[in-house]
């Protein structure tokens, strides 16, 4: 009996195996779909997805990663399965380099005038020839002015306000060492991932003297800090800093003056897609101004593309935090071979959290 | 005993499992928040159950990761038990061999796992998808079986089996008749554990699944970008009753077979 029952498992546990396997050969082969790979959540809304599968009738495969090495990893071992990815600016320069990625052409991309010129020609793409910026991100300080001035100290409008002997154990801080010590070369008037021996050891100096202000690291939450009073100001990603302004209208951000950081997670396509003109299509789209805006307005993220502003809803285009300037983006730059300082920043950096 | 030492013993004791369970409340109670923040407090709701079981992205990905988790399951249950079983009939050097062999691939780091599948199902050319995600957490999840349906044999009385050869017996009837059933509730713990084990995998089911396949805990990961509201406490919250549930049947039936043996 017993053998009888193991038996009927055992074929139906393969049965299913194949049926699966031969309903996942449709994947990427079709012509009426594409498959797209980046970070998951509504990244790229579903809303949008679905209405442009309504339009088109391209099926949009949504694959979901947790990091850009995950990505890279991907698209490399297998390029002819994946059309489009959405990937950070530095993976766009290594996938480029490697040579995985199609040089777009913008013939078929109509839409492509529609963004913002100061987020083109960036060191990942001089010539915009392999990639699309899509959401953009920044991080900046969100501060208490408040309690600020109560504590006693000037208002801060920089880096440099965060060394205030006032503000001792009132400070958050992002959790990475390069994020940490590219605050600190800015405060210095330096550039960030410097290499020059002086420099770094100007810049250890100084981060050691921030120690006692700051009263948590914290990566994943930072604003929480400053809306339960915590804290009186922060350094942040923006889409932190936009969640913590919701919950206590009192935060305000301020840009600082030094400059801030920027990251761009951009469309590339793989040079072997196998559904070329379908992500075109795709692609064209996403940067349609109404779409874009729709896009910003469900993700929080800052747009890139320029026409787009006129369909943001009021309260979107009047956040700086949301719809950002672009002097504060002319201010900013991007964190550039992070591997070849990794090593001596983590080290400077676990010697200074462990003070 | 003196109160001292039990006093300590207690306090030790409550100590351990505040640690261990007051994280794991405390996510439960910021399911109920109405606040999208673990900052305040704003009031009780179930809005973010509501949301997360109308998230068709996250049903799909619930779906897909139970399905897997099951075929996962069943496969290495046959796998491992079969590759136990074949122990009691080699030399001990070979078993030796055997038991390494079958332990490797929980050695070998996650990551490095997951990338020389990915190198090596796309040599084969074979589709991403169910297919390779269930092939790739058998692959871990047989170790698990193997592991505790080779103890459940060891403590078989062999002159059972003996006495069955004396019989006339054959292999096959040896192993159906009194093998099988004898380890029969190994095979059910062990096949619940590997389930559990395959639900939780985020690193090898990046690169296994394919296009249209994210597991659920991909997906949370991969929100992280984003942001991430508490409508994955809310999710946390039901896989846990979920996940206490099965333990509780996995209980049940150590508890039952335990029962027989004493009888």
């Amino acid at each position: 009996m017993l053998n009888t029952r193991i038996k009927r498992v055992l074929v139906l546990t393969i049965a299913t195996i194949f049926t699966l396997a031969l309903v996942g050969c449709n994947v990427g082969s079709g012509s009426k779909q594409i498959n797209l790979m980046t970070w998951g959540g509504d990244f790229i809304p579903r809303e949008v997805i679905n209405q442009f599968e309504k339009e088109t009738g391209i099926k949009v495969n949504y694959k979901e990663v947790t990091s850009n090495e995950d990505m890279q990893s991907l698209l490399e071992a297998s390029p002819n399965q994946y059309d489009l990815a959405v990937t950070t600016d530095y993976m766009v320069d290594i996938l480029r380099q490697n040579g995985y990625l199609e040089i777009l052409n913008k013939e078929k991309l109509s839409n492509f005038s529609n963004i913002n010129p100061v987020y083109q020609g960036n060191y990942y793409d001089e010539n915009d020839e392999y990639s699309i910026p899509y959401a953009v991100s920044i991080s900046f300080l969100l501060v208490n002015p408040e309690a600020v001035k109560k504590l006693g100290a000037d208002p801060i409008t920089g880096y440099k306000g965060l060394w205030q002997e006032e503000l001792k154990n009132k400070v958050v801080l992002i959790d990475w060492s390069v994020e940490i010590m590219g605050l600190v070369l800015k405060s210095l008037g330096h550039e960030y991932n410097e290499t020059d021996p002086v420099k770094v050891a100007q810049a250890k100096e100084k981060l050691f003297e921030l120690r006692d202000k700051i009263v948590r690291f914290e990566t994943n939450t930072p604003e929480d800090s400053l809306i339960n009073g915590e804290a009186v100001a922060g350094f942040m990603y923006s889409n932190q800093a936009v969640k913590g302004k919701v919950a206590d209208e009192k935060l305000e951000p301020v840009f600082p003056e030094e400059g801030m950081p920027i990251y761009l997670d951009c469309f590339v396509m793989s040079k072997q897609a196998p559904n070329k003109d379908n992500a075109y299509k795709f692609l064209n789209f996403l940067l349609e101004p109404e779409v874009s805006a729709k896009i910003s307005d469900i993700t929080n993220f800052a747009s890139a593309n320029k026409a787009a502003e006129e369909y943001l809803p009021e309260d979107f285009k009047n956040n700086p935090m949301l719809n950002i300037p672009d002097e504060v983006i002319e201010n900013t730059s991007f964190y550039i071979d992070v591997a070849e300082v990794l090593e001596e920043y983590e080290h400077i950096y676990s010697e200074f959290k462990m003070k | 005993m003196s109160a001292k030492p039990k006093r300590f013993r207690t306090f030790y004791l409550s100590l351990f499992f505040v640690i261990l369970y007051v994280p794991v409340l405390s996510v439960i109670l910021y399911s109920f928040n109405q606040s999208s923040s673990t900052a305040q407090w704003t009031g009780f709701t179930l809005d973010w159950y509501k949301e997360l079981l109308n998230d068709r992205v996250i049903v799909e990905a619930f779906k897909i990761s139970i399905l897997v988790a099951i075929l996962t399951s069943i496969l290495s249950a046959i796998l491992g038990t079969a590759a136990a079983i074949a122990t009691l009939y080699v030399t001990k050097r070979m078993e030796k061999n055997i038991n390494g062999v079958m332990i490797l691939p929980l050695l070998i780091p996650e990551v490095a796992l997951g990338v020389s599948l990915l190198l090596f199902f796309s040599a084969l050319k074979l589709p991403f998808g169910y297919l390779t995600l269930v092939l790739s957490h058998s692959l871990f999840c047989v170790p698990y079986v193997y592991i505790m349906v080779q103890l459940r044999l060891k403590e078989i009385n062999k002159s059972i089996i003996e006495a069955a050869k004396d019989l006339g017996a054959t292999k096959g009837q040896i192993i159906k008749t009194i093998i099988l059933p004898l380890v029969l509730p190994s095979i059910l713990t062990a096949s619940l554990l590997a389930m559990a084990i395959s639900l939780d995998d985020v690193v090898i089911s990046t690169y296994m699944s394919g296009a249209t396949s994210t597991t659920l805990p991909v997906h949370v990961f991969s929100m992280m970008r984003v942001g991430v509201t508490p409508k994955i406490n809310a999710l946390c919250t039901l896989i846990l009753v979920g996940t206490f549930f099965i333990v509780g049947v996995s209980q049940l039936i150590n508890k039952k077979s335990n029962q027989k043996e004493a009888i």
